[in-house]
């Protein structure tokens, strides 16, 4: 495979995430996994284009982005404990 | 073998993807949500990234996925019914999905199938008749991790610790969120 279609491949997956996120009238945590996918998204083109261009860059930046996501997953989820005592359930009704 | 799944593992990673934003409840989400990072860390490891591959294993699917599930199940879930569908974001759904239509039109366009018959070749079987020294291999002597400690603990060790400090951020923010 060569880079070109893999970096497509990680724009069709952000893209995906995106559109779950938009489209989503389910629940408040498929709106979370959507954030995750496009974070997903954004470090697969970092460590690609890092393996494609021979570049060490990419490597400690995934990871750093990796990190990220951990802490915003966390948070959200946090967020969503709260949203949850506050109103009772997680449906989104109005969005 | 090998490059057979490198072509299959990110194109199963997007029918998970697909899966994630149509299921029905959140668990059958999480749980491709645990597909897509499945197959993700296997294409990595199939790459040489294999340091990045088992972090994936570890912090993904063990650590947030896990934490999704734990969640989700401590909730009281109502499943709506998917029969009505919004016509407010309509237009943004459409703009989107035909700009998704157009990258896989064009993610279709570049599969190079002589590529693929690559791997077929039973010469690659024989050692003696294939190229007997791969140069390359034997100066592959630092590691994934080798190579990552060094970016991170001498190039930029500035990064770890704020990296670090948002962590901790992660940890006392969710505690006082739900005092």
């Amino acid at each position: 495979m060569n880079d070109n279609s893999l970096m497509t491949n990680s724009l069709v997956l952000y893209l995906l995430g995106l559109l779950g996120f938009l489209i989503n009238r389910r629940s408040f945590i498929n709106l979370l996994l959507s954030i995750e996918l496009m974070l997903l998204a954004t470090t697969l083109v970092f460590l690609e284009s890092s393996y494609f261009f021979d570049d060490l860059i990419g490597l400690p930046f995934g990871l750093f982005i990796i990190a990220i996501a951990a802490a915003e997953s966390a948070i959200g989820l946090g967020v969503l404990v709260a949203y949850y005592r506050l109103r009772g359930s997680i449906t989104l009704e109005q969005f | 073998m090998r490059l057979f799944l490198l072509e299959l593992l990110p194109f199963l990673a997007l029918v998970s993807a697909i899966f994630v934003i149509t299921a029905d409840n959140p668990i059958l989400g999480v749980l491709f949500l645990i597909g897509v990072f499945l197959t993700v860390s296997g294409y990595l490891a199939l790459i040489g990234l294999t340091f990045l591959a088992l972090t994936y294993l570890i912090i993904y699917v063990g650590a947030i996925a896990i934490l999704f599930l734990f969640v989700v199940m401590m909730m009281d879930l109502n499943l709506l019914d998917l029969s009505e569908l919004p016509s407010v974001s309509f237009p943004v759904a459409a703009i989107l999905a035909s700009s998704l239509l157009a990258s896989l039109i064009s993610l279709l366009n570049q599969c190079n199938i002589p590529f693929w018959f690559d791997s077929l070749n039973l010469i690659h079987l024989i050692p003696s008749l294939s190229s007997t020294l791969s140069w390359s291999s034997t100066f592959h002597l630092i590691e994934h991790l080798h190579v990552l400690g060094l970016a991170l603990y001498v190039a930029f060790p500035l990064l770890l610790i704020i990296v670090g400090l948002i962590l901790l951020l992660a940890i006392i923010g969710p505690i006082v969120l739900c005092l």
